[in-house]
Protein backbone atom coordinates (compact mmCIF):
# COMPACT_ATOMS: atom_id res chain seq x y z
CA UNK A 1 0.00 0.00 0.00
CA UNK A 2 2.74 2.39 0.99
CA UNK A 3 4.65 1.58 -2.21
CA UNK A 4 1.57 2.25 -4.30
CA UNK A 5 1.07 5.65 -2.67
CA UNK A 6 4.71 6.58 -3.19
CA UNK A 7 4.53 5.47 -6.84
CA UNK A 8 1.39 7.52 -7.41
CA UNK A 9 2.98 10.59 -5.81
CA UNK A 10 6.09 10.14 -7.94
CA UNK A 11 3.98 9.83 -11.08
CA UNK A 12 2.05 12.98 -10.16
CA UNK A 13 5.28 14.88 -9.51
CA UNK A 14 6.69 13.71 -12.84
CA UNK A 15 3.55 14.81 -14.61
CA UNK A 16 3.76 18.26 -12.99
CA UNK A 17 7.40 18.60 -13.98
CA UNK A 18 6.51 17.50 -17.50
CA UNK A 19 3.92 20.25 -17.70
CA UNK A 20 6.46 22.81 -16.53
CA UNK A 21 8.89 21.70 -19.21
CA UNK A 22 6.21 22.10 -21.86
CA UNK A 23 5.13 25.57 -20.77
CA UNK A 24 3.12 27.28 -23.52
CA UNK A 25 4.94 29.88 -25.62
CA UNK A 26 4.28 33.56 -24.97
CA UNK A 27 3.42 34.11 -28.64
CA UNK A 28 0.11 32.81 -29.94
CA UNK A 29 1.07 33.03 -33.61
CA UNK A 30 4.29 32.59 -35.55
CA UNK A 31 5.49 32.57 -39.13
CA UNK A 32 6.30 29.12 -40.49
CA UNK A 33 9.63 30.44 -41.70
CA UNK A 34 11.66 32.45 -39.19
CA UNK A 35 12.96 35.71 -40.64
CA UNK A 36 14.91 38.70 -39.35
CA UNK A 37 12.97 41.55 -37.73
CA UNK A 38 12.00 44.15 -40.33
CA UNK A 39 13.92 46.95 -38.62
CA UNK A 40 17.16 44.93 -38.69
CA UNK A 41 16.65 44.08 -42.37
CA UNK A 42 16.30 47.77 -43.17
CA UNK A 43 19.37 48.69 -41.11
CA UNK A 44 21.34 46.28 -43.31
CA UNK A 45 19.84 47.87 -46.45
CA UNK A 46 20.63 51.38 -45.27
CA UNK A 47 24.24 50.50 -44.46
CA UNK A 48 24.69 48.70 -47.79
CA UNK A 49 23.35 51.69 -49.76
CA UNK A 50 25.82 53.92 -47.95
CA UNK A 51 28.80 51.58 -48.25
CA UNK A 52 28.32 50.82 -51.96
CA UNK A 53 27.03 54.26 -52.92
CA UNK A 54 23.72 52.98 -54.28
CA UNK A 55 20.45 54.90 -54.03
CA UNK A 56 18.34 53.80 -51.08
CA UNK A 57 15.42 53.65 -53.53
CA UNK A 58 17.21 50.81 -55.30
CA UNK A 59 18.26 48.91 -52.19
CA UNK A 60 15.91 46.37 -50.68
CA UNK A 61 16.07 43.27 -48.47
CA UNK A 62 14.88 40.27 -50.49
CA UNK A 63 15.04 37.57 -47.85
CA UNK A 64 16.41 36.71 -44.42
CA UNK A 65 16.99 33.84 -42.05
CA UNK A 66 17.87 33.17 -38.42
CA UNK A 67 21.46 32.03 -37.85
CA UNK A 68 21.11 31.44 -34.12
CA UNK A 69 22.87 33.14 -31.22
CA UNK A 70 20.90 36.32 -31.86
CA UNK A 71 22.23 36.67 -35.40
CA UNK A 72 20.41 36.99 -38.70
CA UNK A 73 21.43 36.79 -42.33
CA UNK A 74 19.79 39.28 -44.69
CA UNK A 75 19.92 39.02 -48.48
CA UNK A 76 19.84 42.35 -50.31
CA UNK A 77 19.56 43.65 -53.82
CA UNK A 78 21.62 46.76 -54.59
CA UNK A 79 20.37 48.08 -57.94
CA UNK A 80 20.15 44.46 -59.07
CA UNK A 81 23.41 43.27 -57.50
CA UNK A 82 22.99 40.70 -54.70
CA UNK A 83 24.60 41.30 -51.32
CA UNK A 84 24.69 39.57 -47.95
CA UNK A 85 24.54 41.08 -44.47
CA UNK A 86 24.87 39.48 -41.04
CA UNK A 87 23.37 41.49 -38.18
CA UNK A 88 22.60 40.75 -34.55
CA UNK A 89 19.84 41.65 -32.12
CA UNK A 90 21.79 44.74 -31.06
CA UNK A 91 21.79 45.99 -34.66
CA UNK A 92 25.53 45.38 -34.98
CA UNK A 93 26.55 44.38 -38.50
CA UNK A 94 29.37 41.83 -38.59
CA UNK A 95 29.36 41.07 -42.33
CA UNK A 96 28.33 43.12 -45.35
CA UNK A 97 29.52 42.05 -48.79
CA UNK A 98 28.48 41.78 -52.41
CA UNK A 99 27.81 38.21 -53.50
CA UNK A 100 29.41 36.71 -56.57
CA UNK B 1 -23.91 32.38 -44.12
CA UNK B 2 -23.78 29.90 -46.98
CA UNK B 3 -22.03 32.52 -49.08
CA UNK B 4 -19.47 33.06 -46.30
CA UNK B 5 -18.79 29.31 -46.03
CA UNK B 6 -18.54 29.04 -49.80
CA UNK B 7 -16.06 31.90 -49.86
CA UNK B 8 -13.96 30.31 -47.09
CA UNK B 9 -14.05 26.96 -48.90
CA UNK B 10 -12.92 28.63 -52.13
CA UNK B 11 -10.07 30.28 -50.26
CA UNK B 12 -9.01 26.96 -48.74
CA UNK B 13 -8.88 25.43 -52.20
CA UNK B 14 -6.81 28.37 -53.44
CA UNK B 15 -4.64 28.54 -50.34
CA UNK B 16 -0.86 28.41 -50.82
CA UNK B 17 1.77 26.94 -48.53
CA UNK B 18 0.66 28.53 -45.28
CA UNK B 19 2.80 31.19 -43.72
CA UNK B 20 1.24 31.57 -40.27
CA UNK B 21 0.72 29.08 -37.46
CA UNK B 22 -1.27 29.45 -34.25
CA UNK B 23 -0.59 27.74 -30.93
CA UNK B 24 -3.31 25.38 -29.73
CA UNK B 25 -3.05 25.31 -25.91
CA UNK B 26 -5.24 22.20 -25.71
CA UNK B 27 -3.01 20.02 -27.88
CA UNK B 28 0.15 22.07 -27.14
CA UNK B 29 1.01 22.12 -30.79
CA UNK B 30 1.40 24.72 -33.52
CA UNK B 31 -1.22 24.36 -36.22
CA UNK B 32 -1.57 26.00 -39.60
CA UNK B 33 -3.55 29.22 -39.46
CA UNK B 34 -5.67 28.70 -42.54
CA UNK B 35 -8.92 30.50 -43.48
CA UNK B 36 -10.99 27.95 -41.58
CA UNK B 37 -8.87 28.32 -38.41
CA UNK B 38 -8.88 32.09 -38.77
CA UNK B 39 -12.65 32.30 -39.19
CA UNK B 40 -13.18 29.99 -36.19
CA UNK B 41 -10.76 32.00 -34.03
CA UNK B 42 -12.50 35.25 -34.92
CA UNK B 43 -15.92 33.76 -34.19
CA UNK B 44 -14.77 32.50 -30.75
CA UNK B 45 -12.80 35.57 -29.65
CA UNK B 46 -14.39 38.43 -31.55
CA UNK B 47 -10.97 39.58 -32.70
CA UNK B 48 -7.78 38.41 -34.36
CA UNK B 49 -4.89 36.90 -32.29
CA UNK B 50 -3.18 39.44 -30.03
CA UNK B 51 -0.08 39.74 -32.23
CA UNK B 52 -2.22 41.08 -35.07
CA UNK B 53 -3.91 43.77 -32.95
CA UNK B 54 -2.74 47.38 -33.17
CA UNK B 55 0.12 48.18 -30.77
CA UNK B 56 3.17 50.40 -30.34
CA UNK B 57 6.49 48.54 -30.64
CA UNK B 58 10.21 49.32 -30.66
CA UNK B 59 11.44 49.90 -34.21
CA UNK B 60 15.04 50.93 -34.83
CA UNK B 61 15.20 52.74 -38.16
CA UNK B 62 16.54 55.78 -39.94
CA UNK B 63 13.35 56.02 -42.00
CA UNK B 64 11.32 59.17 -41.40
CA UNK B 65 8.27 59.14 -39.12
CA UNK B 66 5.25 58.59 -41.36
CA UNK B 67 7.00 55.92 -43.42
CA UNK B 68 5.10 52.66 -43.83
CA UNK B 69 7.03 49.40 -43.67
CA UNK B 70 5.29 46.15 -44.51
CA UNK B 71 6.67 42.81 -43.33
CA UNK B 72 4.73 40.42 -45.52
CA UNK B 73 6.37 37.35 -43.98
CA UNK B 74 5.14 38.13 -40.48
CA UNK B 75 1.92 39.88 -41.58
CA UNK B 76 2.74 43.20 -39.91
CA UNK B 77 2.51 46.78 -41.14
CA UNK B 78 4.63 49.32 -39.25
CA UNK B 79 4.00 53.06 -39.27
CA UNK B 80 7.26 54.69 -38.17
CA UNK B 81 6.95 57.11 -35.23
CA UNK B 82 9.44 59.28 -33.34
CA UNK B 83 11.92 57.85 -30.82
CA UNK B 84 12.56 54.50 -32.51
CA UNK B 85 9.00 53.28 -32.16
CA UNK B 86 6.30 52.29 -34.63
CA UNK B 87 2.61 51.51 -34.59
CA UNK B 88 2.24 47.89 -35.64
CA UNK B 89 -0.91 46.59 -37.32
CA UNK B 90 -1.85 43.08 -38.45
CA UNK B 91 -2.38 42.60 -42.18
CA UNK B 92 -3.35 40.08 -44.82
CA UNK B 93 -1.08 39.85 -47.87
CA UNK B 94 -0.92 38.31 -51.34
CA UNK B 95 -1.35 34.56 -51.64
CA UNK B 96 1.18 32.36 -53.41
CA UNK B 97 2.20 33.98 -56.69
CA UNK B 98 0.61 37.30 -55.76
CA UNK B 99 3.16 38.52 -53.20
CA UNK B 100 5.58 41.30 -54.12
CA UNK B 101 8.28 43.47 -52.63
CA UNK B 102 9.40 46.98 -53.48
CA UNK B 103 9.52 50.65 -52.61
CA UNK B 104 6.46 52.71 -53.53
CA UNK B 105 4.51 55.63 -52.08
CA UNK B 106 1.00 56.59 -51.09
CA UNK B 107 -0.34 58.31 -54.22
CA UNK B 108 -3.81 59.13 -52.94
CA UNK B 109 -6.33 58.14 -50.29
CA UNK B 110 -10.08 57.47 -50.37
CA UNK B 111 -12.87 56.94 -47.86
CA UNK B 112 -15.31 54.08 -48.56
CA UNK B 113 -13.64 53.53 -51.93
CA UNK B 114 -15.34 52.17 -55.00
CA UNK B 115 -13.93 48.79 -56.04
CA UNK B 116 -13.38 47.93 -59.68
CA UNK B 117 -11.76 44.51 -60.11
CA UNK B 118 -8.90 44.40 -62.62
CA UNK B 119 -9.58 42.63 -65.92
CA UNK B 120 -7.56 39.54 -64.98
CA UNK B 121 -9.57 39.14 -61.77
CA UNK B 122 -12.82 39.50 -63.71
CA UNK B 123 -11.59 36.77 -66.04
CA UNK B 124 -10.75 34.27 -63.29
CA UNK B 125 -13.30 35.05 -60.57
CA UNK B 126 -17.05 34.92 -61.28
CA UNK B 127 -17.74 36.81 -58.03
CA UNK B 128 -15.56 39.69 -59.23
CA UNK B 129 -17.05 39.54 -62.73
CA UNK B 130 -20.40 40.70 -61.32
CA UNK B 131 -18.74 44.00 -60.45
CA UNK B 132 -16.75 44.50 -63.65
CA UNK B 133 -18.13 48.03 -63.90
CA UNK B 134 -17.39 48.84 -60.28
CA UNK B 135 -18.92 48.20 -56.86
CA UNK B 136 -19.94 51.24 -54.79
CA UNK B 137 -18.24 51.77 -51.44
CA UNK B 138 -19.91 50.24 -48.38
CA UNK B 139 -19.66 47.53 -45.74
CA UNK B 140 -19.82 44.71 -48.31
CA UNK B 141 -17.15 46.26 -50.53
CA UNK B 142 -13.87 44.25 -50.44
CA UNK B 143 -11.84 47.46 -50.06
CA UNK B 144 -13.53 48.21 -46.75
CA UNK B 145 -13.65 51.60 -45.10
CA UNK B 146 -10.53 53.26 -46.49
CA UNK B 147 -7.92 52.76 -49.21
CA UNK B 148 -4.41 54.09 -49.68
CA UNK B 149 -3.47 53.82 -53.36
CA UNK B 150 0.16 52.84 -53.92
CA UNK B 151 2.04 54.63 -56.70
CA UNK B 152 5.49 54.41 -58.20
CA UNK B 153 6.95 57.36 -60.11
CA UNK B 154 3.52 58.98 -60.18
CA UNK B 155 1.80 55.92 -61.65
CA UNK B 156 -0.78 53.70 -59.98
CA UNK B 157 0.71 50.28 -59.21
CA UNK B 158 -2.80 48.71 -58.93
CA UNK B 159 -1.86 47.72 -55.35
CA UNK B 160 -3.59 49.28 -52.35
CA UNK B 161 -3.56 49.20 -48.58
CA UNK B 162 -7.24 48.86 -47.75
CA UNK B 163 -9.84 47.68 -45.26
CA UNK B 164 -11.84 44.50 -45.57
CA UNK B 165 -15.29 43.01 -45.07
CA UNK B 166 -13.55 39.80 -43.91
CA UNK B 167 -11.93 40.87 -40.60
CA UNK B 168 -11.00 37.28 -39.75
CA UNK B 169 -8.60 37.19 -42.72
CA UNK B 170 -5.82 39.22 -41.06
CA UNK B 171 -2.66 37.09 -40.74
CA UNK B 172 -3.31 35.12 -43.92
CA UNK B 173 -1.78 35.01 -47.41
CA UNK B 174 -5.08 35.63 -49.06
CA UNK B 175 -5.19 38.66 -51.35
CA UNK B 176 -4.32 39.32 -54.98
CA UNK B 177 -1.38 41.46 -53.91
CA UNK B 178 -3.11 44.20 -51.93
CA UNK B 179 -2.43 44.75 -48.24
CA UNK B 180 -5.61 44.33 -46.23
CA UNK B 181 -6.31 45.57 -42.70
CA UNK B 182 -9.26 45.55 -40.35
CA UNK B 183 -11.49 48.58 -40.93
CA UNK B 184 -10.69 50.14 -37.53
CA UNK B 185 -6.98 49.84 -38.26
CA UNK B 186 -7.13 51.17 -41.81
CA UNK B 187 -9.13 54.18 -40.58
CA UNK B 188 -6.45 54.79 -37.93
CA UNK B 189 -3.68 54.49 -40.53
CA UNK B 190 -5.56 56.68 -43.02
CA UNK B 191 -5.82 59.46 -40.45
CA UNK B 192 -2.07 59.34 -39.72
CA UNK B 193 -0.62 59.02 -43.24
CA UNK B 194 -0.23 61.72 -45.86
CA UNK B 195 -0.02 61.29 -49.66
CA UNK B 196 3.64 61.01 -50.60
CA UNK B 197 4.48 58.77 -47.65
CA UNK B 198 7.16 56.20 -48.50
CA UNK B 199 6.05 52.55 -48.39
CA UNK B 200 8.63 49.74 -48.18
CA UNK B 201 7.29 46.26 -48.81
CA UNK B 202 9.40 43.31 -47.61
CA UNK B 203 8.52 39.74 -48.55
CA UNK B 204 11.04 36.91 -48.77
CA UNK B 205 11.55 35.55 -52.25
CA UNK B 206 8.72 37.59 -53.75
CA UNK B 207 8.89 39.24 -57.16
CA UNK B 208 10.34 42.73 -56.98
CA UNK B 209 8.13 45.53 -58.12
CA UNK B 210 9.68 47.62 -60.90
CA UNK B 211 12.48 49.99 -60.04
CA UNK B 212 14.28 48.13 -57.27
Amino acid sequence: MRIAVIAAAAALLAACQGQQAAAPPTATVRATTATAPADLQLICASKAAEQYNVSSEQTLPTGSSVLGGGQYEVQLTLAGAPARCVIDDNAEISTLALVG
Amino acid sequence: MIRVLAAITALIVAAPALATQIYNPNTRTWVDYDPRQAARYYQMHGSVPKEFRRQVVRFRTAEKPGTIIIDGDKHFLYLVQEDFTAIRYGIGVGRDGFGWAGIVEVGRKAEWPRWTPPAEMVARDPEAAKWANGMPGGPENPLGARALYLYEDGRDTIYRIHGTHQPWSIGLDISSGCIRMNNDDVIDLYNRVQPGAKVIVLMSGAALYRGV
